[in-house]
């Protein structure tokens, strides 16, 4: 079991060495291709493990092609530094409590924080919806038989918008948001809350996330998650730009959500000190930067490329057990 | 594949092979090379697989030998086997027991010479070592390869015998 988590760590920093060295390679690559690097490097250490776990099984073992042999390895810094094990565990224990402190209870309770206010039908904002899907279909950024996600108001003061459900997504945007914001600024909203269903919505979020989950121990899968997460966030920007034609309308919205977000003031106070409100005026910064001083880029990389990718990181992550 | 030309592409290909190539130098750097004849070296008696066939317990075992074994390996590829690499007090191999399958059981490089049947390639048998063998169930065979006098080798292997449990 030890042998396995370690390995799964191992993976999951060999996965994030390769895409750093990837997207190097690369660049310039745009927000959406960012994402689709970073599943990966979610998904294939957890396939690198069952293989691990499965191939001995199926009479597979890769003999002489074993990269690096995480358990004699393991076993050889235990007797050379008896203190590895323990520490080894309490870098993964750590890690498992990062995981419920800060993402697992942050999303139960975020949840719950709007799953309470009533959904209101919004003639307008579903008039806005349609015209922005229709655009959405003419750039070919829905599937044909994609159902376009509803639109509803929430009857909340605190300003809100997100896609909501898993089956059946519904963008909800609060009053509170609604009263803040001027038309193109809620035109980017809206379009920023779509392009989310168009990069596959919460379905394809709560599948990154079990990844995650099943990780919870390795702290490369909590950076890699919490970068794609980031990416995600300046994917949906570049697409709603690119669909509106109005990135500023969309930078000037970011700020203004911002700073009407209850304790954002007390937050700017904060900032330097709070790890939490660093991260988050950081990437503020960034997407505000994103949208203003380059040329939003909506690039999304086929599925020969994604295909590639994967089969070159498996074959690596593969060779390490 | 990409609107960037697969030139990029083979620099990623290149990058991963790179990748490899120091994880591979790494591993052989640190752990040493890897067991000849596609055997699988383990750090624990508890990693060998279950399913490789009987396995032994030694009842009787000499003051001069150390256990834990020394080494440990297995394989799969080519005919099961598991052999367990003992060593003298003094630190060197002085024994090696393990059971493997098919008519031309695979062992480790290092006495693969010692076993009847033996590949024509492989090492000679080293001077003064000697091997004892006996069928066991299901196409396996029980080896006590050793350099030890023959008489105690001898009462080793009676203890194999007695100690043998099917896995």
């Amino acid at each position: 079991m030890f042998v396995l988590l370690v390995a799964n760590v191992v993976h999951g920093l060999l996965a994030l060495v390769w895409i750093a060295g990837v997207q190097r390679l690369l660049a310039p690559r745009s927000a959406i291709w960012a994402t689709h690097t970073l599943a990966l490097g979610l998904a294939v250490p957890v396939l690198a493990g069952l293989w691990g776990l499965l191939s001995p099984a199926l009479g597979a073992e890769m003999g002489e092609l074993t990269l690096l042999r995480v358990g004699p390895a393991l076993e050889a810094a235990r007797v050379a530094a008896p203190p590895v094990a323990p520490l080894a565990w309490t870098l993964l224990g750590g890690t498992v409590i990062l995981f419920v402190a800060q993402e697992l209870l942050r999303a139960v309770l975020g949840v719950r924080r709007w799953q309470r206010a009533e959904r209101v039908p919004d003639p307008a904002l579903a008039a806005l919806a349609e015209r922005l899907v229709a655009e959405f279909r003419r750039q070919g950024l829905y599937g044909r038989r994609q159902r376009a996600p509803g639109v509803a108001a929430l009857d909340l003061d605190r300003p809100v918008a997100l896609l909501a459900g898993l089956h059946a997504p519904t963008v909800l945007i609060s009053r509170g948001l609604v009263a803040r914001l001027d038309a193109d600024q809620l035109e980017g909203v809206l379009a920023h809350e779509l392009a989310h269903a168009a990069l596959g919505g919460n379905r394809r979020l709560l599948m990154l996330w079990l990844l995650r989950a099943l990780q919870a121990h390795s702290p490369a899968a909590l950076v890699l998650f919490r970068s794609l997460t980031a990416r995600l966030e300046l994917a949906c920007d570049a697409l709603a730009a690119r669909v509106t034609g109005k990135p500023a309308a969309l930078a000037s919205a970011l700020m203004a959500v911002h700073r009407a977000q209850p304790g954002a003031a007390a937050d700017a106070a904060n900032a330097a000190r709070t790890t939490a409100a660093r991260a988050d005026r950081k990437l503020l910064e960034t997407r505000v930067r994103a949208l203003l001083d380059a040329r939003p880029d909506a690039a999304t990389p086929g599925p020969a490329a994604v295909l590639f990718g994967a089969v070159l990181l498996a074959l690596l992550l593969g060779g390490v057990r | 594949m990409s609107e960037q030309g697969p030139i990029r592409w083979l620099g990623v290909v290149a990058f991963t092979a790179a990748l490899a190539g120091g994880l591979l130098l790494l591993d052989r750097g640190l752990g040493g090379p890897r067991a000849h004849g596609g055997f699988i070296e383990v750090p624990l008696l508890d990693d060998l697989p279950t399913d490789l066939g009987p396995r032994m317990s030694p009842t009787y075992f000499p003051a001069s030998l150390r256990w834990p074994p020394a080494q440990i390996r297995w394989r799969r590829a080519g005919g099961r086997a598991w052999w367990l690499g003992i060593s003298a007090a003094q630190g060197e191999l002085a024994l090696w027991m393990g059971a493997a399958e098919g008519p031309r059981p695979g062992a480790p490089h290092e006495i693969a010479g010692c076993l009847p049947a033996a590949d024509p390639d492989a090492e000679p048998c080293p001077t003064g070592w000697h091997t004892h063998t006996r069928p066991l169930v299901q196409g396996f065979t029980m080896f006590v390869v050793t350099r030890l006098p023959p008489e105690e080798a001898e009462m080793i292997f009676e203890g194999l015998e007695r100690g043998e449990r099917p896995r």
